[in-house]
């Protein structure tokens, strides 16, 4: 592969990061992070239970929610997170109800 | 003073006059002290005494009352003292545990498995392994992840040892509600299955495909850095991942394994990163489809870099259907490989050159599982039954250059929701060690 063939790879990779970035407003704040501005019509309004159900299972099956406490259960979602590629409202909304739950 | 025989006599008029009016004797006798009576100067005493008691009296009995009114007042201010010194207490607490280095978020899982391999033309042998996982959450954005796979084997020679592999240790950081960012050693969003499937408890067959084992075609873990998320569209989910990390070795050595990739390359053997990425659509939650790619610059000792792009399409599955009592899971991953052209023993010293190809694998895998959900029964209810189609292809101009194919049937048991009991046998078309028939069991497990 040619140098500018690779160029243009790498401008791409910059340009996703960037670009998604600014569509969802640069970097938010702490409170953002934990809170959420819209996260009850977030996720076409689902709730916390069916968002787990949904990305959970498609790949193992549901650990309940008494497996972890609550504290450990955010662990568990941000490296979920990663895993699954969930967005900040699915994972604070399966947080909750995993929280609530255990 | 001599007195005058005026004022003797005017005395003497008053007291005949007093007497004439019928004065009382004692009044008269008051004036003059006696035994029974006080003096003029006593009773002057005795009153400024008195004045001073009842004025003392009087301001006891203003304080009493003081005091009996202030009870209804107390409560009050207690209560406003207790609060505050209760918000304070919390503000402590709150910046003590925010201070502190973190041990209630700090979480050890992973995995494990045990099991016992019997195939044909080698030894049966039992096997296990463990992956523990540390998480450690310094702060709400920031996650630390560190993994190793602990595992026994036996050498060459036969002499048995245990391995430590580290195979992640990272940091990620999140950005806002559809970006994360990290660094360090991950495992390579390349397709599904090492990010989604690759843990024992989630694994439904007690082997890996053909594609994602030793040797195969996929990178598992890389060193790098990453930046992944989500966008929601609608109804839909647009999933994406980038990175950049230390591009693969190649073989060049070996006549067995000659042009194929290391991905564990720690230390990069030049200057060009490998980069890649994967982006995925969820149309529907019960489905996903992702398109990966891996480009970069192949290095080995004493040899020239080579062009290696890594492509690969995915999908999975699984939704439960009433009329089949049931849940259907489909997943499956395709990987192209290609690797540059190259001359491997160019001077014929390692007895296999000189060779010239281009090292051009492909394969992949399909799995189908089906567990009867909807059935009452607890015992078939914790059955599933899988299959899967592996095939490899490499490059018929390779020194090891050939094409396998399997078929592994499996039936599991779910003892808990991630711990599983797995049999599986595997119709291989190649009767080499490394290819033939097997039957296996695993006891997998998530921690």
């Amino acid at each position: 592969m040619k140098n500018s063939t690779k160029r243009i790879l790498i401008s791409l990779t910059a340009g996703i990061l960037v670009i998604g970035a600014a569509m969802t407003g640069g970097c938010a704040s702490d409170a953002e992070i934990a809170t959420g501005k819209n996260d009850a019509l977030a996720d076409g309004g689902k709730t916390g239970t069916q968002l787990w159900s949904d990305n959970c299972a498609r790949c193992h099956n549901l650990r309940g929610p008494e497996t972890f406490s609550s504290t450990q259960w955010e662990l568990v979602a941000h490296h979920m997170r990663l895993r699954a590629n969930l967005t900040g409202s699915e994972t604070r909304k399966i947080t909750e109800f995993l929280k609530s739950a255990s | 003073m001599k007195k005058s025989p005026w004022v003797v006599a005017l005395g003497m008029c008053a007291v005949t006059a007093l007497a004439a009016r019928g004065e009382p004797a004692a009044e008269v006798q008051a004036q003059t002290p006696g035994p029974d009576t006080i003096s003029r100067k006593d009773y002057e005493a005795l009153k400024r005494d008195h004045d001073e008691l009842k004025k003392e009296f009087d301001e006891f009995k203003k304080d009493r009352a003081k005091a009996a009114a202030a009870p209804a007042a107390a409560p009050a201010n207690n209560d406003a003292e207790f609060e505050q010194i209760d918000k304070t207490f919390r503000e402590i607490k709150l910046q003590l545990k925010e201070s502190r280095p973190g041990l209630d978020k700090f979480l050890l899982v992973g995995d494990g498995s045990v099991g016992y391999q019997s195939q044909r033309g080698t030894k049966s042998s039992f096997f296990a392994g463990i992956s523990p996982l540390v998480l450690f959450q310094p702060t709400d954005r920031l996650l630390i992840e560190v993994g190793a796979d602990i595992n026994i084997s036996n050498d060459a020679t036969g002499a048995s040892s245990t391995t430590v592999d580290l195979g992640i240790a990272n940091a990620s950081y999140i950005v806002n509600d559809n970006l994360v960012v990290g660094g360090g050693l991950f495992v390579a969003p390349f397709g599904v299955y090492h990010r989604h499937f690759d843990p024992p408890w989630i694994n439904k067959l007690p082997d890996d495909p053909l594609v994602f084992s030793d040797g195969g075609l996929a990178p598992g873990s890389v060193v790098g850095v990453f930046a992944s998320g989500a966008i929601p569209v609608k109804s839909m989910k647009i999933l994406y991942d980038v990175y950049a990390s230390n591009g693969p070795n190649v073989e060049t050595m070996d006549p067995g394994t000659a042009g194929q990739l290391h991905f564990d390359n720690y230390a990069d053997l030049n200057n060009n990163k490998a980069v890649g990425g994967r982006i995925a659509l969820q149309p529907i939650t019960a489905l996903e489809f992702g398109y990966s790619f891996q480009y970069g610059r192949a290095g080995a000792a004493g040899f020239r870099d080579l062009n290696v792009l890594l492509q690969s399409v995915d999908f999975q599955y699984r939704k439960e259907f009433k009329e089949i009592f049931g849940t259907i899971d489909v997943n499956g991953q395709w990987v192209w490989s290609n690797v540059g052209r190259a001359t491997y023993d160019p001077k014929g010293t390692m007895n296999f050159g000189p060779l010239t190809f281009n090292n051009d694998r492909n394969g992949g895998y399909i799995l189908v599982a089906y567990r009867p959900t909807g059935v009452s029964n607890t015992i078939i209810r914790n059955l599933e039954f899988i299959v899967r189609y592996d095939r490899m292809q490499s490059s018929q101009k390779a020194p090891s250059g050939n094409t396998e194919h399997r078929w592994e049937l499996g039936v599991d048991y779910w003892i808990t929701p991630s711990v599983v009991l797995k049999t599986a046998y595997e119709f291989d078309n190649l009767k080499d060690s490394a290819g033939a028939d097997a039957f296996i069991v695993q006891l997998g497990f998530g921690l």
